[in-house]
């Protein structure tokens, strides 16, 4: 997958640990560790705004692409 | 107003009675054996259709479906008034044997057909299991009903095989009066197309377990 979740490194920023971001997101710590570890297929706009909402930052700031193998940027 | 049964409790009997008929046909099978090495007389009677059966006992025979025709004036039937008649012109029926010479063959297929038949009831079994678990959607089950339906080719060629084969046989080897044997067999239209129907959901369980795994991924 090309489009990757930068999840650890603004939580890091926020001091936020996994399962007090779950709680605040109203999120199973389960999913929100497949969208961590990038397992995730496709991700619903009410978690995108959640997490938005409680990191303090946008979209663009979570999301990030970058090319497969062959693929040009 | 009543509940209308949900998918979980269909398939939890369903599941229920492919397992009981899979140790039925077992139980059977495993008794036929020890009744064989116990040197009991086995013998092998198939239907019509083809289908196998077991026959234990003092005077098990052989029992093969044959096809004949009568000759004409052996094959006219009339009503009880005579007011009207007809001809038979392809009959079909079952030959026993009293002493049949190729026994151990006939055995060995009806050894493989029980075989299959235990495999299919097991998959069947293992496909309402996991709908009754409420997970339809498992992967190995499109690859469960894709190789049931290639299970009903394989048996439906089989059938025609074994049909064929003991009409040719009693043509070869056995002559009556007024009846002459014939080899022929008809396939099972029902049946192949219960295959394609079974390939085609295979192809729906594919694509209803990867939607269910984009589902199950989407945060």
């Amino acid at each position: 997958m090309a489009i990757r979740v930068k999840l650890d490194h603004l939580m890091l920023d926020r001091r936020m640990t996994l399962t007090e971001l779950a709680s605040r997101v109203d999120l199973t710590l389960a999913n929100l560790s497949i969208l961590k570890t990038n397992k995730a297929r496709a991700i619903r706009f009410s978690t995108l705004d959640a997490l938005c909402r409680e990191l303090k930052c946008q979209p663009g700031d979570l999301l990030v692409w970058t090319p497969d193998d062959g693929e040009s940027t | 107003m009543k509940s209308i049964r949900s998918p979980q409790t269909v398939a939890k009997t369903l599941a229920g009675l492919f397992t009981v008929l899979w140790w039925w046909v077992l139980i059977g099978s495993c008794l036929v054996g020890i009744l064989m090495l116990a040197g009991l007389n086995v013998g092998v009677q198939i239907g019509p259709r083809g289908e196998p059966n077991f026959v234990v006992g003092n005077g098990a025979q052989m029992v093969l479906p044959v096809a004949f025709e009568l000759d004409p004036g052996a094959a006219r039937v009339t009503t009880a008034d005579r007011r009207n008649s007809g001809e038979i012109e392809r009959a079909a029926g079952l030959l026993r044997l009293s002493t049949p010479d190729r026994r151990w063959i006939a055995i060995a297929a009806a050894t493989a057909a029980m075989a299959l038949i235990l495999w299919i009831l097991a998959e069947l079994a293992a496909l309402c299991r996991s709908v009754r678990d409420g997970q339809p959607f498992a992967p190995r089950n499109a690859v469960r009903i894709r190789r049931l339906a290639l299970a009903l080719v394989l048996g439906e060629v089989c059938r025609l095989a074994v049909v064929y084969g003991a009409h040719a046989y009693a043509a070869a080897h056995f002559a009556g009066e007024h009846l002459r044997f014939t080899s022929s067999t008809r396939l099972d239209l029902p049946g192949l197309v219960s295959a394609l129907i079974l390939l085609v959901l295979a192809e729906v369980f594919r694509t209803g377990t990867r939607l269910d795994e984009d589902q199950s991924l989407t945060v």
